[in-house]
């Protein structure tokens, strides 16, 4: 079963997108219709959770993606392995620190893919391809 | 399953579904309880699963999002990598 892991631009993009590319919402539906896995950086929850309290999202559907996510994906917290990871990441990459850790979030879950609207997370080639939204 | 925070429950299965759990829970060496208690747990989570991931579906084009919420999490990420 194929897993995707998925960044926190991918369901800022998620609700307005009902026309248009409309990629992340397909990948989602995938993804809710049980073709393949989700995996998610908690860090992604404590953002959209930010960004809610901002006003940059509804309050109400950030409650609804702060259930559904955990409810759909495998949710990551950072541990040492992670962190560790995502340190050499950064410096070698020389990419922000959130970046990073959820680079290295799906590189240890073993993602195929990454998707994410970050410009600065398409400087990793390997063997997790980064999809820009 | 015997458990000091086991809620009783009563129901009534059909008697085919009966006899498939008796016989999946002696295959299995389980009892009809712990066997009862794991399948309604995948199934309910199941349920739960799919409901919350249509409901965000159903909110897609719907949902106010600040169409500058993408640069507030780009700034955000910024922040933490200032000198």
């Amino acid at each position: 079963m194929s897993l995707t892991a998925l960044d926190t631009g991918f369901f800022v993009r998620l609700p307005v997108h009902l026309q248009g590319d409309g990629r992340a919402v397909d990948r989602w539906r995938a993804l809710v219709e049980g073709e393949g896995e989700g995996v998610v950086s908690g860090l992604s929850l404590v953002e959209l959770l930010r960004l809610s309290l901002k006003g940059a999202i509804g309050r109400e559907d950030a409650g609804l993606l702060l259930d559904a996510i955990p409810a759909v994906c495998r949710v990551v917290w950072p541990d040492w392995t992670v962190g560790e990871r995502s340190a050499r990441l950064s410096h070698g990459l020389a990419l922000p620190l959130v970046d990073a850790l959820v680079l290295a979030t799906a590189l240890e879950a073993g993602a195929e893919e990454l998707w994410t609207t970050d410009a600065h997370l398409t400087a990793y080639e390997g063997r997790t391809r980064v999809v820009r939204l | 399953m015997l458990c000091s925070y086991c809620m009783r429950l009563t129901i009534h299965l059909p008697d085919d579904l009966a006899r498939l759990l008796k016989q999946t829970a002696l295959n299995e060496g389980k009892s009809m309880s712990a066997l009862t208690a794991e399948a309604l747990a995948l199934y309910l989570r199941e349920r739960r699963r799919r409901a919350l991931g249509l409901k965000v579906l159903e909110r897609a084009g719907k949902a106010p999002v600040d169409p500058k919420a993408l640069e507030a999490l780009e700034e955000g990420r910024r922040e933490l990598d200032r000198p």
